[in-house]
């Protein structure tokens, strides 16, 4: 019964006088949080090593790359004397590694250290992404559970229909097919949205929108499919039994089961809407990360790649991470076993 | 007959897809050598021109027909997309296989680090890729193909590892077939159809990364053009020209449709499961039959408590045609009485229990001439809160009974808020005290526990504690025992027995193991197709006095598995 609490006892407490033991150690709260700050170190050492491996893996002289064909001898070796090419490969990766825990990440080829560029820009992608993420689950829940209800039982054929159609064909257009078409429809057309940039409260809009509805789509298409078999579920019969009304069987009983089922299939796609901010960008001419990332991977800034993609990678995984902390809020089995697997 | 329909429009669902992919190929072959002078041919005059006859899409800002460029790009779109694609699928599969033959530590830790990559955004990974190698079109191909390996590795290595369990790699494996033998000839075969459902889909997604790469200004570089560059360089000058942006996006949207069509067609055909699901198609029906509605039986035992005349139920299909699973079934029950009945599965028996309750799952017709249980008529559609003190219920799997995601005092007290109108602190004495009565112990952490907390026989205890608050008419128990460990069975049943004493309902017990009807029962009716084929007490099992042949079976296979158990104690 209490299989959990027995045997987190029997691993600890062993020569530690009890005492000095704090109340929370061994509860499954501290073994699920240790197991994803796990993952998170873990993380951001892949992501160091694949950071730091971008200048090691050019193909040919890296200086020359960096420097570009048209670049003289000098600035050639200037270049390969920033980026300390000629030292070796360990010290390199030391100097590297420096930058980080000192929190500027290298200096710009262009202006001042990478993570002065990064901190002024983040806050546009963070926000655009963070509200299409929270946008995305409550619509897609919203819609997901709702259309199930109402066509449960084989009623409203056509809006089962519909809604199936309608989601594939919206997720099937790529992100920034969307963004250019939102463009057209509402800033040149209706003319009621700015087209670009960032000026004014109204310019987040239509990056949201278009960055969020394809999530939409595609998560309200699992949340259905969830809610269709959570339906068919013994639990539900049971509510059936108890005559509980619809209320209280789709709210309480239906909807936290599907969210977890939902969220545990779900948990890429969100984190990979930190993609779709980067191409939604260069859509609206966003001053966010993507724009930035993109134009220093066109001018060979290799600092500022660097620092930018480690960045947005420990955001993905932050949001993996915060996805699974949520499921276990929701349903304490997800403490347990992985939800990543 | 569902599974085939379903087979059907997994089937069309594919070949549409199949078409489209096709008609894409084609005008991918084709499309440059016919197009490419009007594609390329720059023509300042004509330039921005909207739509008309000659060019059906319009100019672009050189003058180039949109329409034609559309269809040139698709040849480098395709190319690369099926390129990419490629590089995933094949360097995935192999290291995913591969990692499956090494030792378990080197595997959990290539795995665990697969885990992490997984993790990122493909398009995170393409753009490192592609600042190593810089812009261009191969290295946006080897960027995305690269970044969609990972996916492949955890696919074909959680279904290697599904296969390797089965009993025929086993067998190989000990009969010394060397490993790679092993996974040339048991595993990939295994694995083909479920990894080629999901390269089809993830085709879909490397289409648009690549295109995505493009459009970023990182893929395919001028004069050269895809889909996702043609974008690009429409959004410039998209408001003198939008079906420069139009033009690219109809090709993806078709493109990227055909392709997830066709895997959507490949895994409906392949698992009828996987495929979206369709609205029921049979309907909810409840007849009821008028007339002789009054109680034609008048016996001299006590007025019974639960009678139910004449009940039918069955299947309807589409084309009206019905089918019936339980045939014109009778059955009375006296004031705290426990009627047994016994039977196979599909006998009937539990649609029937189930009907009585009125709970007989959707898409079943249903028939009585009458339906009663004490003063309730359960034909008049009566009101929840009626049905709810009148029937309860103990299901088979205790373990599935319950919403994995509440605690156990919020589940059992839902019908109490709502039908019994009582508050949270009455709620909770009153459980405590219920499964106190049923002497469990520590009964405070069985009602702040989640049911995966608990066992399966304290979970039934609950559902019996829940009752005897409920204190209904009739306890319906549908084969109460059948999912828990001997040892918790009999507890369980002296639990029901305790649950009769102290409330008058009666009880009615589906079972299809005989000794347990036989322990508990007061009577025993025997279901057979649809029917009740005869009516036993306790006795006339014990000394095996029946008629119908059929319960003879029944009979005789309970003694024959009593025999081997007792064997097997040996």
């Amino acid at each position: 019964m209490t299989s959990v609490h027995s045997t987190v006892e029997g691993r600890l407490g062993h020569g530690v006088p009890q005492r000095l033991i704090p109340a929370w150690v061994g509860t499954p709260w501290a073994w699920f949080l240790t197991r994803k700050l796990g993952t998170l170190v873990l993380s951001f050492v892949f992501l160091v090593i694949v950071t730091f491996s971008i200048v090691l893996l050019i193909p040919g002289d890296a200086a020359r790359a960096a420097a570009g064909p048209d670049a003289s001898l000098e600035v050639v070796e200037a270049t390969r004397q920033t980026l300390g090419l000629n030292d070796p490969v360990w010290q390199r990766f030391l100097t590297y590694v420096g930058d980080i825990f000192s929190g500027t990440l290298g200096t710009s080829f262009r202006v001042g250290t990478v993570s002065e560029q990064i901190a002024v820009r983040a806050p546009y992608t963070l926000v655009v992404a963070g509200a299409s993420i929270v946008i995305t689950l409550v619509l897609a829940f919203i819609l997901g559970v709702g259309v199930t209800v109402l066509t449960r039982n084989g009623r409203r054929t056509w809006l089962a229909q519909a809604f199936s159609w309608v989601t594939a064909v919206i997720d099937a257009v790529p992100v920034y097919v969307r963004g250019t078409l939102l463009i057209i429809l509402f800033a040149l057309t209706l003319g009621v949205l700015p087209a670009g940039g960032a000026q004014q409260p109204s310019s987040y809009v239509l990056p949201i929108v278009a960055l969020a509805i394809g999530p939409v789509c595609s998560l309200s298409r699992i949340v259905r499919r969830e809610a269709e078999s959570a339906l068919q579920a013994n639990y539900i019969r049971t509510t059936e039994g108890w005559r509980l009304s619809g209320r209280v069987v789709y709210l309480k009983y239906l909807l936290p089961n599907v969210v977890t089922a939902a969220l545990t299939l779900s948990g890429l796609m969100l984190s990979g809407m930190i993609g779709g901010a980067l191409v939604m960008e260069q859509v609206f001419s966003w001053p966010g990360l993507g724009t930035s990332v993109v134009n220093a991977i066109l001018t060979r800034d290799y600092p500022v790649i660097q620092g930018t993609i480690l960045v947005l990678g420990m955001v993905a995984v932050i949001i993996n991470i915060l996805i699974d902390v949520a499921l276990a809020a929701v349903d304490p089995r997800h403490l347990q076993s992985r939800s990543d697997a | 007959m569902n599974e085939t329909r379903r087979r059907r429009r997994g089937n069309a669902v594919f070949w549409a897809g199949a078409l489209l992919i096709a008609a894409f190929v084609a005008i991918a072959v084709i499309g440059p050598m016919v197009f490419s002078s009007s594609a390329n041919g720059i023509d300042p005059l004509n330039a921005r021109k909207s739509p008309s006859l000659s060019n059906s899409f319009g100019t672009d800002g050189f003058g180039r027909d949109i329409l034609a460029r559309v269809i040139t790009a698709t040849r480098l779109t395709l190319l690369l997309t099926f390129g990419a694609s490629i590089i995933s699928f094949a360097a995935g599969t192999f290291i995913g296989v591969v990692v499956r033959l090494l030792g378990p530590r080197l595997q959990g830790a290539i795995l665990q680090v697969n885990a992490v990559a997984v993790a990122f955004p493909a398009l995170i990974l393409a753009l490192v890729v592609a600042a190593i190698l810089g812009p261009g079109s191969t290295s946006a191909m080897v960027a995305v193909g690269i970044a969609g390996i990972p996916m492949y590795i955890r696919l074909t290595s959680t279904l290697a590892a599904q296969v390797v369990n089965e009993d025929f790699v086993r067998i190989a494996e000990l009969q010394r077939v060397p490993r790679v033998v092993v996974a040339i000839r048991h595993v990939l075969p295994n694995v083909a159809i479920p990894l080629s459902v999901a390269a089809a889909n993830s085709t879909a997604f490397t289409l648009v990364e690549l295109s995505s790469l493009s459009f970023l200004g990182l893929g395919v570089q001028a004069p050269e053009y895809d889909y996702g560059r043609l974008l690009n360089e429409g959004l410039a000058e998209m408001s003198s020209q939008p079906w420069g942006v139009f033009g690219p996006s109809i090709g993806m949207v078709a493109l990227g449709l055909g392709i997830l069509l066709f895997g959507d067609g490949l895994a409906a055909m392949v698992d009828p499961k996987m495929s979206a699901p369709q609205g029921a198609i049979t309907r909810f029906i409840e007849k009821v039959k008028s007339g002789t509605r009054t109680s034609t039986r008048s016996t001299a035992e006590p007025e019974p408590a639960v009678a139910v005349e004449n009940l039918s139920i069955g299947t309807i299909s589409e084309a009206g045609d019905r089918h019936t699973l339980v045939n014109g079934v009778s059955l009375h029950i006296a004031p705290q009485e426990i009627l047994g009945i016994v039977g196979e599965s599909g006998s009937g028996k539990s649609l029937t229990a189930m009907s009585i309750a009125g709970l007989a799952p959707n898409g079943l017709w249903r028939t009585a001439s009458g339906m009663r249980i004490r003063e309730t008529d359960m034909l008049n559609r009566p009101a929840p809160s009626v049905l709810a003190r009148t029937v309860s219920l103990i299901y088979q799997d205790p373990m599935s009974t319950f919403s994995p995601s509440l605690r156990l005092e919020s589940q059992l007290g839902d019908v109490f808020r709502e039908h019994m109108g009582w508050d949270r602190d009455r709620i909770h004495r009153e459980l405590l005290e219920a499964l106190t009565s049923l002497s469990t112990p520590n009964p405070e952490r069985v009602l702040s526990q989640f049911p995966h907390q608990l066992s399966g026989g304290l979970l039934q205890r609950c559902l019996i504690a829940q009752a005897l608050l409920l204190d209904p008419e009739l306890l319906i128990a549908d084969e109460p025992t059948t999912a828990l460990d001997v040892s918790v069975q009999a507890d369980v049943l002296r639990k029901i027995y305790r649950f009769r004493a102290e409330s008058g309902a009666s009880i009615l017990l589906i079972s299809h193991d005989l000794g347990v009807v036989e322990e508990l029962c007061d009577r025993v009716l025997v279901m057979y197709r649809g029917e009740f084929v005869e009516e036993l007490t306790p006795a006339q099992i014990r000394t095996r006095n029946v008629q119908h042949p059929y319960t003879q079976r029944l009979l005789d296979a309970t003694l024959y598995l009593e025999a081997a158990r007792e064997g097997g104690d040996r």
